[in-house]
Formats: structure tokens, sequence, C-alpha cells
């Protein structure tokens, strides 16, 4: 597997086509993932948001420094992205009282099944936590990291974490059936 | 998903991606789209480059009367003209060839 430097530096010199699917194909699911948690479950519209980042990521790769991880910074430009589509449709990001199909919990075998539900939980807690939650769960960001990016105070951060684990630790027990 | 108590750790995993998207059809889509935009970005290049220099040629030719342009033509040696029209012929392919840049 080649590294990331090198596959950008081909990039950047070359304007090797091949090294930038290798970093396509390498990051796609985890940035797509990500924004189908943030999207809470519009695979549709995370898709196309994911399309974005990449073309932007081959625009921008010159920008790029490597202090901080390509992951970091293609999770960054995700952000972005869902922050400019959150603008636009405010409330349909917003938390909601759609149902949760809690049936999965209790059949929630396989893995696709899971993300399913954790995707139709994230309606259930608002836009912010769902940020936070996930910049700091999927993206593997610090809590500073999710200060800076979301422009949002440090301690709010912290509590939006934790009010969301809350929240979706509550929902899950609630939705089990009572130990017999 | 047996247990009713969710600790900060089994959520913490619950809460990973599960799966690993298939990535061929979104790869091949990005880099396609990536491809047509150099295209589109080239296209535009060459039109303005072609413009420009048709705009520049009628302002020469307006200027400067055709006749004495070819004088200037005439007087140079056969080699220089050649050289010119070398250079004329390989910038146009160079703008116009599908090599990407």
């Amino acid at each position: 597997m080649i590294d990331d430097k090198t596959l950008i530096a081909r990039i950047l010199n070359d304007g090797d086509r091949y090294a930038y699917s290798q970093l396509v194909k390498k990051y796609q699911s985890a940035i797509r993932q990500f924004l189908r948690r943030l999207t809470a479950g519009d695979h549709h519209t995370a898709d196309d948001l994911a399309q974005e980042v990449f073309l932007t990521l081959y625009k921008k790769l010159n920008t790029f420094r490597s202090d901080s991880s390509l992951s970091t910074w293609l999770h960054k430009i995700a952000y972005n992205q869902f922050l400019k589509l959150k603008q636009k449709a405010y409330q349909k990001y917003e938390h909601s009282d759609h149902e949760v199909d809690y049936a999965l919990l209790e059949s929630a075998q396989s893995n696709q099944d899971k993300d399913i539900l954790i995707e139709q939980l994230m309606k259930k807690i608002s836009t912010n936590e769902r940020i936070c939650l996930t910049c700091f769960v999927n993206a593997g960001m610090s809590h500073p990291e999710i200060s800076e990016l979301t422009k949002i105070p440090l301690g709010t951060v912290k509590s939006h974490i934790t009010r969301a684990k809350q929240k979706l630790s509550q929902l899950m027990q609630q939705s089990m059936p009572v130990a017999s | 998903m047996s247990n009713n108590n969710f600790d900060e750790q089994e959520l913490d995993d619950f809460l990973q991606f599960h799966t690993e998207l298939p990535s061929e059809d979104f790869t091949m889509h990005i880099v396609s789209k990536v491809g047509k935009n150099a295209k589109l970005r080239r296209n535009i290049f060459s039109l303005f480059t072609l413009l420009g220099l048709l705009v520049s040629t009628l302002i020469f030719v307006y200027f400067v009367p055709l006749s004495s342009f070819t004088d200037i033509l005439t007087q140079l040696p056969v080699y220089a003209v050649a050289l010119l029209v070398f250079c004329l012929m390989s910038s146009s392919l160079w703008l116009l060839s599908n090599q990407e840049s």
C-alpha cells in the first residue's frame, strides 16, 4: 500500500489520476459514512456531498499542509460541505419526531442494519450534538479540533457530546425489552 | 444487542462504522468527473487563447498594413520564417492536444 504522502506528491507533480483514484478508494467509505451520519441517513445527499469533497480534494490538494492528517483534512471539507447544505435547508437536518425503526435494534445482527439504525437515531438528537458526536467518535477529532472547526466553544462541544451520548443511550435502553 | 445497559464503551463501539462501502462505482464516477472538468477547463483555455490570437491579429492588421507585414516576412531569412512557423505550429498543437495539464 502506497502511503498518502507519495500519492499526494504524484498527483501534485504529475497530475497522476491513478494516485488520485487510490486516495478516493482509501477514504471514500469513511467520508460517505461520516456524511450519512451528519445527514441522519440521507444516503443520496451524503453521496452527492462526498463527491464534492473529493473534487475539492483534487482542486485544492496544493493547499494541503501535512501538519494534520489527510483524513482529518477530508473530514473538515466534508463538514464544511454539510454546513453549506444545512444553511440552505436547515429544517431538513434538524432533529425530528420521525419514528425510529426499533425493530432493527432487536434484529440488528448485520452490520448494515446497525449503521442504518444509528443513522435513524441521529435524527433524534440536535444537529450540533450530531456534528460534535460524529466528529469525535467517527472522525477521531479531539475536542479542541472540533471546537476550532465548528466555532463552537470548547465547553459546549464537550457538553454536546456528553448529552448526545446520554440521549442515544436512553433511546436505546427505552427501546429494549425489559429483561425478565 | 442483548444487554440492556449501555455503558460508554459499548455505546462508542456501537457508534463506529460497521460496514465498508463499496468503492468501485463511486471512485470511477469521481475520477471521470475530474477528467471531464479538466477537459472543460482546457477547452475554455484553448478557446480564449484562439480568440485572443484572432483579436490581436485583427488589431495588428488594422494598425499595420498587410503589405508592410508581408514585406517584413519576405525580408526575413528562410530559416527564421521556418522557425517562426514551427513555433506557431507546435504551440497550437500543444494547446489543442488532449494531453492533460
